[in-house]
């Protein structure tokens, strides 16, 4: 637990609406991640099980990031970045700092992508600031169906 | 001896070892050694949920020695009558402790219990899954302590989603549930990713078509599968955690 109080080092809320972690890219780290969607989500009056898919989507895009990512790159302090933006709609970048050699992926082909696609709205592989990417975004209109559906 | 004969003088036995008890500590020690083939009966029962069964008997002779401690042999009811339910409650007690892979303050592991139950009642009701503080309203607790509690319910061992699903050793694990169901022919048309499904237990997969082909909500899941929202939402994150290990770099 020492390294979750000197890892996360770079929480930054702008706003509620705008929320920014960093984490060593490590697996113990997703739980990290989890809780700061989930809390973002809820404070957007998110559905139970639309903060729960939520919070899987940016789980399951910060461990394909993570697979990815050579062990030996936590070691050397590679990062792991979450980006939430939410306004109408809710926008979750996931990004690495460590090298990812063929990025993006042909996303369509990828279990991630198919996994990703059926919990959010929009997925997309990209490259964010020269860094592997992974942008998730659960469109307003839509999530309004996930609260009443 | 029969077995009859045996336990009528065993029950003999106990009675007098607790009338010597408040004279003579030894007592309490004899009653222990008494009262060992239960604490291993009980312990035994069990077995097979990822602990030793060493550790299981110590757990269990901690029960009976508590309830050595507190019985009142004036009530009339007999001691292994009693210190069953000790002994058994302490082994669950040590689960439920155990079953945290993080350590999570028992409130919190008490409201993540009663969300289990709120949740799907309340989706029942509004038709709709509820927000977090409809959730916490039915609950008289705030949406922050409801928000804690699911996060807190996501570092419970997911080696529980294969335990038995009932408090008796009947009840059917997860895994053993479910039948083979046409419809999953069609998650499985994804080529890229049908060699691994096929490896899935039928409930994991059921589960996964539910969700990403039928795009049905966790809770319609839960409902349908009879199990609650939480462990549809454990069983899909340790599925897809399991997938992405078998796939490697998840490319298929």
């Amino acid at each position: 637990m020492q390294e979750v109080n000197t890892g996360v080092n770079a929480v930054e809320v702008r706003t509620m609406g705008d929320v920014s972690l960093s984490v060593p890219a490590k697996p113990d780290f997703l739980q990290v991640v989890r809780a700061v969607v989930s809390g973002v989500g809820a404070r957007r009056g998110l559905s139970y099980d639309a903060i729960n898919e939520l919070c899987l989507a940016a789980s399951e895009a910060a461990a394909y990031l993570l697979g990815l990512t050579p062990a030996e790159g936590a070691a050397r302090g590679g990062r792991l970045s979450v980006r939430l933006r939410a306004k109408d709609d809710i926008d979750v970048t996931v990004m690495t700092n460590a090298p990812v050699p063929m990025w993006p992926p042909p996303a369509q082909r990828t279990l991630a992508w198919r996994i990703l696609a059926g919990l959010v709205d929009q997925v997309s592989f990209v490259l964010e600031e020269g860094c592997p990417a992974i942008r998730l975004v659960l469109a307003g209109p839509a999530r309004e169906s996930v609260t009443e559906s | 001896m029969t077995d009859t004969e045996q336990r009528d003088l065993n029950r003999e036995r106990t009675r007098e070892l607790f009338e010597q008890l408040p004279t003579d500590p030894s007592a309490r020690d004899r009653l222990v050694e008494l009262h060992l083939p239960l604490v291993e009966y009980l312990a035994r029962r069990f077995r097979g949920r990822g602990e030793p069964l060493e550790d299981l008997i110590q757990v269990a002779s901690l029960g009976l020695l508590k309830a050595i401690d507190r019985f009142d042999s004036d009530r009339g009811v007999e001691f292994s009558t009693y210190a069953t339910p000790t002994i058994v409650g302490e082994l669950k007690r040590y689960f439920r402790d155990k079953g945290w892979a993080i350590r999570v303050p028992r409130r919190l592991q008490e409201v993540g219990l009663q969300l289990a139950e709120v949740v799907p009642a309340l989706a029942q009701e509004l038709g709709r899954s509820p927000t977090l503080q409809e959730i916490g309203d039915s609950l008289g607790f705030s949406e922050e302590d409801v928000l804690e509690a699911m996060n807190a319910a996501q570092v419970y061992s997911l080696k529980s989603l294969d335990a038995p699903t009932g408090t008796d050793d009947s009840s059917l694990s997860i895994s053993q549930l479910g039948a083979e169901d046409e419809a999953l022919e069609l998650f499985e048309s994804w080529a890229s990713v049908a060699p691994l499904l096929k490896k899935l237990p039928p409930r994991e997969r059921e589960i996964l078509y539910l969700r990403f082909v039928a795009n049905e909500t966790q809770s319609k899941i839960a409902e349908k599968l009879g199990i609650s929202q939480m462990h549809v939402s454990r069983l899909l994150a340790k599925t897809l955690a399991s997938l992405r290990e078998s796939v490697g770099s998840f490319d298929a």
